[in-house]
């Protein structure tokens, strides 16, 4: 008499199918390169890859199309990022920059939005100081190149000094990019005497 | 009735068709069976079966459908993933610059062999073999220097001292590679600064390991110290240039 | 698994397979021959029974070919249909100790 072999029972055949389906799945994404599907797990590892440690302060700033933009400092770096959508998952396009000692300046690398008096949003280009000086209540960003000197009132949002500069709505990392050669921060404190000055 | 029509009701309560062909070919041989030692009559024989109606429920309530439409869906989950796998190897294959990963394993095999000091050795003039530096561990990585070694080699602008260092790396998340190009905060010697560096990283899994040469040390180096990380996680890595490794 | 009520069908089908391997047509001419044709049960009740069993795993079934190809799937007893069989026994012992007590009085 012929005999056929065991066959499984369902319920194994059923795990089995499920466990091989799980397992192909960790290879594709393995295979992908280990994509994070949400932006703030993306910044967080790569943020982790460059040992950087918990932002001492965390800055978040609206730009057009209502993304959001941030910049996480800590000692020695700071980190510029905002969300990028792609075909199927959301990463993060950061910007590692490193400070040295003392008040440095960023430059917002997306145009920021900022609504006047009437609520509407208005266009403007963003620069954040980060590391003031403790007691510093104000500051004031004159931008220059050969043709011209432009300045720029500051905001205290928390331990940065955010800039919004209405006049030139431009953006890049780098301030070359923004149209200008050099800058000067001078921070004052709330009697208005200047505590500081930065220039780069 | 004929005797088909007697096992199709008999077996029409069974919702999930393998079941059904199953039960309905196991009464067919029943039948069979019975007609061959009896030699009963196709009416006599179907109502010692009994009423296909009342059998009909009964198998219907044993034969519950679900788990078969449940191993049909784990068939097409497997199916899907199947193809999806091909489908993204298809993508990935196109894509410039592709790594050629096609399994995990791969990404193991590429990892051991890769060399990660990759500098020509006939530029070398003198290599000294170091003591590496002391392991240390931050931001959820363990940094294991191993072969350290100060070489003289000669440089486009006369000979230069460089200075090589194999890092074995173990990480706590699975291919979450240390990034040596943002991780590495700060370089110094006891004289001055290094002019170049060359990196050179190879990950998988939960294993890396990193090539890191400093170019150009001034001559009267007698320490180099690494900075890793920022804040609190900053840690240093102090390497002594006159000591001699033991052999 | 909802516990049904066994049946004295069942019993009968699991002490029969008990003894050895049969398919479904062989456990209805054993029940027939040994019980002297007390218990003639319709073919149709008896699928019913086998897979319920088969489901709850107290018997288990192979497929095997026969010299003339057809296919037949024969049963055999479980452990845990031997222990549930030694469990109905104690069971029926019990009832019908208990049935022939109260008409010996009668």
């Amino acid at each position: 008499m012929k005999e056929k072999r065991t066959p499984w029972p369902r319920w194994a055949k059923i795990l089995r199918n499920l466990l091989l389906a799980v397992l192909l799945g960790f290879m594709m994404w393995d295979v992908w390169g280990h994509p994070t599907f949400f932006y703030m797990e993306d910044l967080r590892r790569r943020e982790r890859r460059a040992l950087f440690p918990e932002p001492e302060a965390v800055v978040e700033l609206n730009t057009i199309g209502g993304v959001k933009y941030r910049i996480d400092v800590a000692e020695g770096m700071a980190v510029t990022s905002y969300p990028l959508r792609g075909d199927f998952f959301t990463n993060a396009n950061a910007s590692f920059h490193s400070l040295e000692e003392g008040p440095a300046l960023l430059c917002v690398s997306r145009t920021a939005e900022r609504p006047d008096e009437f609520g509407q949003p208005l266009t403007c280009a963003a620069y954040v100081a980060v590391h003031p000086p403790e007691d510093a209540a104000g500051a004031v960003l004159t931008l220059s190149n050969e043709s011209a000197e432009h300045m720029v009132e500051g905001i205290r949002e928390g331990d940065v000094f955010l800039f919004y500069d209405h006049e030139y709505a431009t953006t890049g990392s780098a301030l070359h990019m923004m149209g200008f050669s050099s800058y000067e921060l001078e921070f004052s404190d709330k009697d208005g005497n200047s505590i500081c000055q930065v220039s780069g | 009735m004929s005797e088909k029509d007697w096992l199709d009701t008999a077996t029409k309560k069974i919702r999930f068709r393998p079941d059904r062909k199953a039960v309905r070919r196991e009464l067919e041989a029943h039948l069979e069976d019975m007609r061959e030692a009896s030699g009963l009559e196709e009416d006599a024989a179907l109502r010692t079966m009994g009423d296909p109606e009342a059998v009909a429920e009964e198998l219907g309530r044993v034969h519950k459908p679900w788990l078969g439409y449940l191993w049909r869906a784990s068939q097409a989950a497997l199916a899907g993933a199947a193809v999806l796998y091909c489908v993204m190897l298809g993508m990935l294959a196109v894509r410039p610059g592709y790594s050629y990963r096609v399994l995990p394993g791969m990404g193991l095999y590429n990892y051991l062999q890769t060399d990660v000091d990759m500098l020509d050795p006939a530029c070398v003039i003198e290599a000294r073999e170091l003591p590496p530096g002391a392991a240390f561990e931050t931001g959820g990585y363990t940094i294991r220097p191993e072969r350290t070694v100060l070489r003289q080699v000669s440089g486009t602008d006369g000979p230069q001292w460089n200075l090589y260092i194999e890092l074995d790396i173990t990480l706590s998340r699975w291919e979450e590679p240390l990034d040596y190009w943002f991780a590495l905060s700060g370089v110094r010697t006891g004289a001055g600064t290094p002019c170049g560096m060359h990196r050179m990283s190879a990950c998988w899994g939960f294993w890396q390991k990193c090539g890191l040469e400093f170019e150009g040390l001034p001559e009267d180096a007698e320490w180099v110290e690494l900075d890793f990380g920022y804040g609190q996680l900053r840690r240093t890595l102090h390497i002594d240039l006159t000591e001699e490794a033991e052999a | 698994m909802a516990k049904k009520e066994m049946g004295s069908t069942s019993m009968l089908v699991l002490a029969l397979l008990k003894e050895k391997e049969m398919y479904g047509y062989q456990i209805i001419e054993e029940l027939d021959r040994r019980s002297e044709h007390v218990f003639q049960m319709k073919e149709g009740t008896l699928y019913p029974v086998l897979h319920g069993l088969e489901k709850d795993r107290l018997i288990a079934a192979r497929e095997a070919e026969t010299v003339k190809g057809r296919v037949r799937r024969y049963y055999a007893v479980t452990e845990k249909g031997l222990r549930v069989l030694e469990e109905k026994k104690k069971e029926w012992n019990t009832f019908s100790k208990a049935v022939t007590a109260i008409l010996a009085g009668a």
